[in-house]
């Protein structure tokens, strides 16, 4: 499908020509007159005419996307093919929905297309959830910029928003991740339960050790946070809660699930209306990502999540703070 | 903005600057700042931001807006479009300093075009032309180039040459396409606008043009212009193309008073001394029927026979153009004879009545004119009594230097030399003593006295006048005449085309035996003649003559004009056919430039595709070292992107995406950066 209108610059010249005719016709005939006329009448059909001719048999699609974090801009990838000539000034533009209502996003241009190419763009960041995408265009405004010549070119349904997930040491053992994030969790208010104390390992951090354990002991021991020893990360997500820490906790747990990737790991999360384990020997991150960008709280008279094991990281936090874990921190 | 779009934003300017000199109509000396604050532009745009800067421009901007009000307050209508110009060549000025994020070259743009608009009514040059031929190309480059600014896509490197051919290629098709629409598209030529009458008001005296009129006055200093306009054609149907007539009369003057010389309006002469004279001397027309008149003896109407169109329709009063001596009139229809009254000087007049209207077609007529005899046989001169209204001379109207010099110059020759001695002398005198400056150039006297004096050069009206009345000073009887000496001459269709520029104003003596004598003392070398002969040209002159020659064409284009255009464009294909039905060797010429077209193209494709071909290999070659197999319809990106995701180790996944972006930068990106 192609459309065709015309720009500013475009409004502008049809203006500028009407006063021109009106000129035209005021005064006695001339030939130079005439010959300036229709030169500008020439200038403007053969605009319109180049411009869309230089968009005949262009190709092209918008790739799919990967599940992006929100509120960061948007990589996207997309290929066009000039066809059998080269094409100037092209450039795609997606049409979407942004939460707010529709959306038109340019991903990306080139001044001259000789050969097939593949490009990549940045989108405007977005909110969580699932975009809609309604439509994505190749479209030029070559030569002159008088009119504006659109072609449709086929383009993913939607862009997968997940949580922008909380920042986490790379690298970092799950120990030291749990620990930062109980540490986190705690300084918010959160409900960490320590798990218990174990002897002090190779690469365990010095800020860890529970100094006065350790002294009744004799030996070096640390703080074990739930769900620090097990193979799987379990992570139950009640999502009876407020808008605010359920955001939280979602960013908490794409963050997690991203970690899972990345390590090979594997995140178990029980909430109502999954109890899934994924990531390595389970589902793919991308459907937890999937499952964050969609998720919404529930009211307090809705069920609770199934039950989990007692080991398992709770989210959201909340205010209750054990005195164990106050005396632990 | 970019250097390269702002280097032609200017040059664009220039041009516009340009086309406001070649009219003549703003002085130098106002232009000179305005090209120079063009040329500094580039240096200036860094103060753009300054409040100072821009107040300056504005307080210009006011400054000429002042004059043009203050002017039109003074003068009226005139200066109008003078000042104009000269305000919208300030203002693209202003506009192309002031380019920047809060300003956009779209003004910049119309602007340009709109003063080549108005400079078309000042200035129908070759110069226009040729400075429009440049504009073309330069206006369309500026536009793309702005385009792709306006998209953020800046062009660099060898893109720059690609876009600036394209913008090329595109200013011929567009020049071509105008041409035609130009030559085919019907129209009224003749047509008057709403404005009408009052449109060369409201162009004000700097668009006036050399033509003929029913009066001549001296002493009007403003610059006029060179109109090709065509007034009329001539076809000679019978005769030889030696004996064209030279002088084409349509006025004569017998009465200089005020300051100006007044023609004959009405059926008789208002002094009855000459009406007694054109009576003897059989002067005025004789009816032959309801169409036909004739003018001196019919023995002697055995000359060259035109048919003559007048170009286009003018409704109200006007003159035909006839030569010296006996001819033959006959109208022609549909134009109803009483339209036409001879007049006893010798001259025609005609009045449309509006049914006589052609469209975009003139009256037309027949003539029939005596033959250029070595030595033109007159009539007898009447005693001197009747050529006294060709002798009246109001002594307090003449400058004291003009009678000066007459006798002077009389005194110089041997006495009681003949009549043609003195008169020849005189005009020799006058050719040579006194410079000739068309009505397009300054510097022109002010007033008849200021011409005999030397303060100034004048026309061949002042000429024409100065000789004239030293003539009567001296008591040879003469009269001023005025009219056209055509100069185009089209040998293929046996046609002479009498254009606006052509009017010109002499003298004529009273011979006592040779009877009406044409004596031109305009300087021989503006002397008009008939072009169109093969003369000793350099290819240089030549080449300029032809553009001249099409370019005038293309100013004076008219009805026939199309219709002939109309006439070759259908004649085109059966030429082509029987030219190659005589020789079918010419097929071989469009078909060898086709197929040198094609294989310049094929080529060209050859050369794109071999381009990538280096950079595909290398890809190919590390794909292969990685031990992945050749994608099929996958883009390099595409493939990456799947190895991402774990398939390859660190270090491969490295060399493949420095392969990838390697690949790109070759084959898309003109080469390594």
């Amino acid at each position: 499908m192609t459309r065709i209108r015309p720009t500013r610059l475009g409004v502008e010249a049809l203006i500028f020509f009407t006063l021109l005719l009106v000129g035209w016709l005021a005064t006695p005939y001339s030939n130079l007159f005439f010959l300036l006329l229709a030169f500008f009448a020439c200038l403007m059909g053969l605009g319109v005419l180049w411009a869309l001719g230089n968009l005949r048999g262009v190709g092209g699609r918008v790739e799919d996307f990967a599940p992006q974090p929100a509120r960061q801009p948007i990589l996207a990838g997309f290929v066009l093919d000039p066809g059998r000539r080269p094409k100037e000034q092209v450039e795609v533009v997606l049409e979407l929905d942004d939460g707010e209502g529709t959306q038109r996003a340019r991903v990306g241009a080139v001044a001259v297309l000789e050969h097939r190419t593949a490009l990549e763009g940045v989108l405007p960041p977005l909110p969580r959830g699932i975009h809609r995408i309604r439509s994505a265009w190749v479209r030029s405004s070559f030569p002159f910029g008088g009119v504006l010549v659109q072609r449709r070119i086929p383009a993913p349904e939607r862009i997968v928003v997940h949580p922008a997930p909380l920042e986490l040491r790379r690298g970092a053992p799950r120990s030291l991740v749990l620990a930062e994030l109980g540490e986190r969790l705690v300084t918010a208010g959160a409900r960490v339960q320590p798990s218990g104390l174990r002897e002090f390992r190779q690469g365990d951090e010095a800020r860890r050790v529970h100094w006065r354990a350790s002294a009744r002991r004799g030996s070096l021991v640390v703080l074990e946070w739930d769900g620090e020893a097990e193979e799987a990360l379990e992570v139950v997500l009640d999502r009876r809660a407020d808008r605010k820490p359920f955001e939280r906790a979602l960013s908490v747990l794409a963050a997690l699930g991203l970690r899972a990737q990345e390590l090979g790991e594997t995140l178990h999360l029980c909430s109502q209306g999954v109890d899934l384990a994924f990531g390595e020997g389970g589902r793919p991150i991308r459907e937890l990502l999937h499952w964050l960008a969609e998720a919404e709280p529930l009211a307090p008279e809705d069920p609770p999540p199934p039950p989990c094991s007692p080991a398992a990281l709770r989210l959201p936090f909340t205010r209750d703070l054990e005195p164990e874990a106050r005396r632990a921190t | 903005m970019s250097l390269l779009l702002r280097i032609f934003l200017l040059d664009l300017v220039l041009l516009d600057l340009v086309f406001v000199q070649v009219t003549g109509q703003a002085p130098t000396r106002l232009l000179l700042p305005l090209y120079a604050l063009t040329l500094a532009s580039p240096f200036l745009v860094r103060f753009q931001d300054r409040l100072l800067y821009r107040a300056a421009w504005t307080l210009g901007l006011f400054l000429v807006f002042g004059t043009l009000v203050y002017d039109l307050g003074r003068q009226g209508l005139a200066p109008l479009l003078q000042d104009g110009l000269l305000l919208a060549a300030w203002c693209q000025v202003q506009v192309l300093n002031q380019i920047g994020p809060k300003q956009r070259p779209d003004l910049l743009f119309f602007n340009s075009f709109l003063i080549p608009l108005v400079t078309s009514f000042f200035s129908q040059d070759l110069a226009f032309i040729a400075v429009f031929a440049l504009y073309v190309p330069v206006l369309l480059i500026s536009l793309q180039l702005w385009n792709l600014e306006r998209g953020g896509l800046p062009l660099a490197g060898r893109k720059v040459a690609w876009a600036i051919r394209g913008a090329l290629r595109r200013s011929t098709v567009l020049l071509l396409l105008t041409l035609a629409v130009f030559l085919y598209w019907p129209r009224d030529f003749g047509r008057r606008g709403w404005v009408g009458e009052h449109f060369e008001e409201l162009l004000g005296s700097g668009a006036k043009s050399v033509g003929f009129g029913d009066e001549l006055r001296l002493g009007d200093t403003d610059l006029a212009t060179l109109s090709l306009e065509v007034v009329l054609r001539a076809r000679l149907l019978e005769g030889r193309p030696e004996d064209l007539p030279v002088y084409w009369t349509g006025n004569t003057f017998v009465d200089y008073r005020d300051h100006g010389w007044q023609a004959i309006r009405r059926g008789r002469l208002l002094d009855p001394l000459e009406q007694r004279f054109a009576d003897e001397q059989a002067m005025s027309w004789k009816r032959l029927d309801a169409r036909s008149w004739q003018r001196g003896p019919a023995e002697d109407c055995d000359g060259p026979r035109f048919r003559i169109t007048f170009a286009t329709a003018r409704w109200n009063q006007c003159k035909l153009f006839l030569p010296a001596g006996p001819c033959a009139l006959a109208i022609l229809p549909p134009a109803t004879p009483d339209t036409v009254v001879p007049l006893p000087d010798g001259t025609v007049r005609y009045t449309y009545a509006p049914g006589d209207l052609q469209e975009g077609r003139g009256l037309r007529y027949e003539l029939r004119t005596r033959g250029m005899a070595p030595e033109p046989a007159g009539l007898q001169a009447a005693p001197t009594v009747a050529t006294g209204p060709f002798l009246t001379l109001r002594r307090d109207e003449l400058p004291l230097e003009l009678r000066r010099i007459a006798h002077d110059v009389a005194g110089s020759l041997p006495p009681r030399s003949d009549q043609h001695f003195v008169v020849e002398a005189l005009r020799a005198h006058l050719a040579a003593s006194y410079e000739y400056l068309h009505p397009t150039q300054p510097g022109r006297a002010a007033s008849l006295a200021d011409f005999v004096a030397g303060r100034g050069g004048g026309h061949c009206e002042y000429f024409a006048t100065t000789l004239a009345l030293m003539l009567r000073e001296l008591g040879i009887p003469c009269r001023l005449s005025s009219g056209y000496v055509p100069r185009e001459w089209d040998p293929a269709s046996r046609t002479l085309t009498i254009r606006k520029r052509d009017a010109h104003s002499w003298v004529e003596v009273l011979d006592p035996i040779a009877g009406w004598m044409i004596v031109d003392p305009s300087p021989a070398s503006e002397q008009p003649g008939v072009t169109g002969d093969a003369r000793a040209e350099g290819p240089w002159q030549s080449l300029i003559g032809e553009a001249r020659r099409l370019w005038e064409g293309l100013a004076s284009f008219d009805a026939e004009g199309r219709a002939r255009a109309i006439r070759s464009l259908e004649k085109l294909p059966g030429l082509f056919l029987a030219a190659l039905t005589r020789n079918p060797l010419w097929l071989a010429l469009p078909l060898a430039v086709a197929v040198a077209a094609l294989t310049v193209l094929l080529h060209r494709r050859r050369v794109r595709a071999a381009a990538a071909e280096p950079a595909v290999a290398r890809y190919l070659e590390t794909l292969r070292r990685l031990g992945i197999e050749r994608p099929d319809e996958r883009t390099p990106r595409e493939l990456l992107a799947s190895y991402r995701e774990g398939a390859l180790d660190a270090a491969s996944l490295g060399r493949l995406a420095r392969a990838t972006e390697l690949h790109e930068r070759d084959r898309y990106a003109g080469g390594r950066t």
